[in-house]
């Protein structure tokens, strides 16, 4: 490979981090945002999100592609979270007791989608994705009919006034910030929340770790290569189930710590946005379908929402019209999404072309 | 499976069953009805206080004029509750101090600011 070569697959390779650098740039002076409110900003949306977009990691690391799913473990958490405000507890008690509760759920949830996927080889994230549809239909259909009714609440202010299903929007005053503001930090009139980015970092080195236990091992071999995998004696099938399970849990955690940076939870919508906003996340940060790291979970955060920050004033100032840069927002994600898909699936015919040309050339060479 | 593996899991249940209980007894809102009316305690009748800051645990203070009713909210079962008596000027006559369990206060929880005041000790 050629110093040009080398060039252009650095382009090629980090083009979508690329391109968002250069919007914020442009976008940024004209904005004009302070760069307290940025950082402030950024800290926030840094620790609100960086659960969420972490807990992708491990599908793609067992060659599962991104975990359309995780949806599913946004919604154990939000059923956690129902039952808390519910019986009325309070503070990083209540988020303990979310989780808990949320737990064995997000691991039921895991485990029938790593069931299902693995009857999907292949076409992993499309699967994941609707599944994501399907489940959010039973959610809509417990919660809206079955909470009040079948499983006991008792609340008035959770409940519909027909007397089951929870209202649109559930109330976490209570919990609001209890995580963020655990270990409170104000540097320059900065608020840091601490607690959250420990989280966030004890997270980040359970990933390290894990990647070096055998199962960690066991899960990259099988997303190298399946057959190589079972070959080897790996139970490509178990492990695949148990990236998606791992995944589904910490997409739980994700969305309780999530939902109490928000402070309101939108019972019935609030778990969709979680899949896309992620994985649009992750894939800014330079991530792939089939390779993503710690690096790229905070540099996609960073530069998605500096995007999202700064884009309705851009967008206002630009055009005299704030809600372009919403419109903005809301394409960028999706439209990501579909960009960074579409270079996988090129990448990934150059390098069989590549591949067969090295073949080809070695063939003849040896004739 | 081996009795090790046995009381492994049975120590990880048994923290998981410690850590719900602590949720549910340190993390749970009660609401707790404040009340600053006239009432009989051991026979001696107790006159509302013409004003009263009230402040349950570390919260913020709540004032209260004489027959004021008002709603609070206590997270917990143990709590101290401080009633700060006011002069004209707003300012501090004496202050009492009273530690009461949320099982104390009955159903629904209320809390009879004088009533408490005069089971109270002086703060020093």
């Amino acid at each position: 490979m050629n110093k040009s070569d080398g060039i252009s697959q650095f382009f090629i390779r980090n083009a979508v981090p690329l391109v968002f650098l250069v919007v914020s740039a442009v976008a940024i002076p004209i904005s004009q945002f302070s760069p307290s409110y940025l950082i402030q900003e950024l800290l926030i949306r840094l620790s609100r999100n960086a659960f969420l977009v972490l807990s992708l990691l491990i599908p793609i690391m067992a060659g599962m592609g991104l975990n359309f799913g995780m949806v599913l473990g946004a919604m154990a958490g939000q059923i956690g979270l129902i039952f808390v405000c519910d019986w009325n507890i309070v503070g990083v008690q209540g988020l303990l007791l979310a989780a808990i509760i949320s737990t064995p759920l997000a691991i039921l949830f895991g485990f029938l989608c790593g069931i299902v996927l693995n009857k999907a080889q292949g076409r992993e994230m499309v699967t994941s994705y609707i599944l994501g549809f399907f489940m959010n239909g039973v959610y809509q259909l417990v919660v809206l009919y079955g909470f009040g009714s079948l499983v006991p609440i008792v609340s008035a202010k959770l409940l519909l006034s027909r007397g089951y299903g929870i209202r649109n929007v559930t109330n976490l005053d209570g919990m609001r910030r209890s995580l963020d503001e655990l270990i409170p930090l104000n540097i320059a009139g900065i608020e840091i929340p601490v607690a959250t980015f420990l989280l966030i970092g004890i997270f980040c080195l359970f990933v390290l770790w894990f990647r070096k236990t055998k199962l960690g091992q066991d899960m990259r071999a099988t997303g190298q290569d399946m057959v190589v995998a079972r070959s080897a004696g790996i139970r490509v099938m178990r492990t695949r189930i148990i990236s998606i399970v791992i995944s589904t849990v910490l997409a739980c955690y994700g969305q309780i710590v999530f939902l109490q940076n928000v402070g309101t939870m939108n019972t019935y919508n609030s778990h969709e946005q979680a899949g896309v906003f992620a994985i649009a996340a992750l894939l800014v940060g330079g991530a792939t379908v089939s390779r993503a790291s710690i690096l790229n979970v905070f540099t996609g955060i960073i530069l998605f929402h500096l995007v999202f920050i700064v884009s309705p004033m851009a967008g206002k100032y630009l055009l005299g019209d704030a809600q372009i840069g919403e419109y903005f927002r809301v394409f960028i994600s999706y439209g990501i999404i579909a960009l960074a898909l579409v270079l996988h699936a090129w990448r990934r015919m150059n390098d069989k072309e590549r591949a067969r040309a090295q073949f080809r050339g070695a063939e003849g060479g040896a004739a | 499976m081996s009795i090790k593996r046995v009381c492994i899991n049975l120590g990880l249940v048994l923290c998981l069953a410690g850590l719900i209980a602590w949720c549910v007894l340190t993390g749970k809102a009660y609401d707790i009805v404040l009340e600053n009316t006239p009432t009989t305690v051991a026979g001696a009748e107790q006159p509302a206080l013409e004003a009263v800051h009230v402040i349950i645990d570390k919260q913020e203070p709540v004032l209260m004029l004489e027959g004021d009713r008002i709603i609070s909210t206590a997270i917990g079962v143990k709590h101290k509750i401080r009633i700060d008596v006011l002069d004209e000027d707003d300012k501090v006559l004496e202050s009492r101090s009273h530690t009461y369990t949320i099982h104390d206060l009955g159903t629904p929880p209320t809390l009879n600011i004088p009533a408490v005041f005069a089971a109270s000790k002086a703060e020093k």
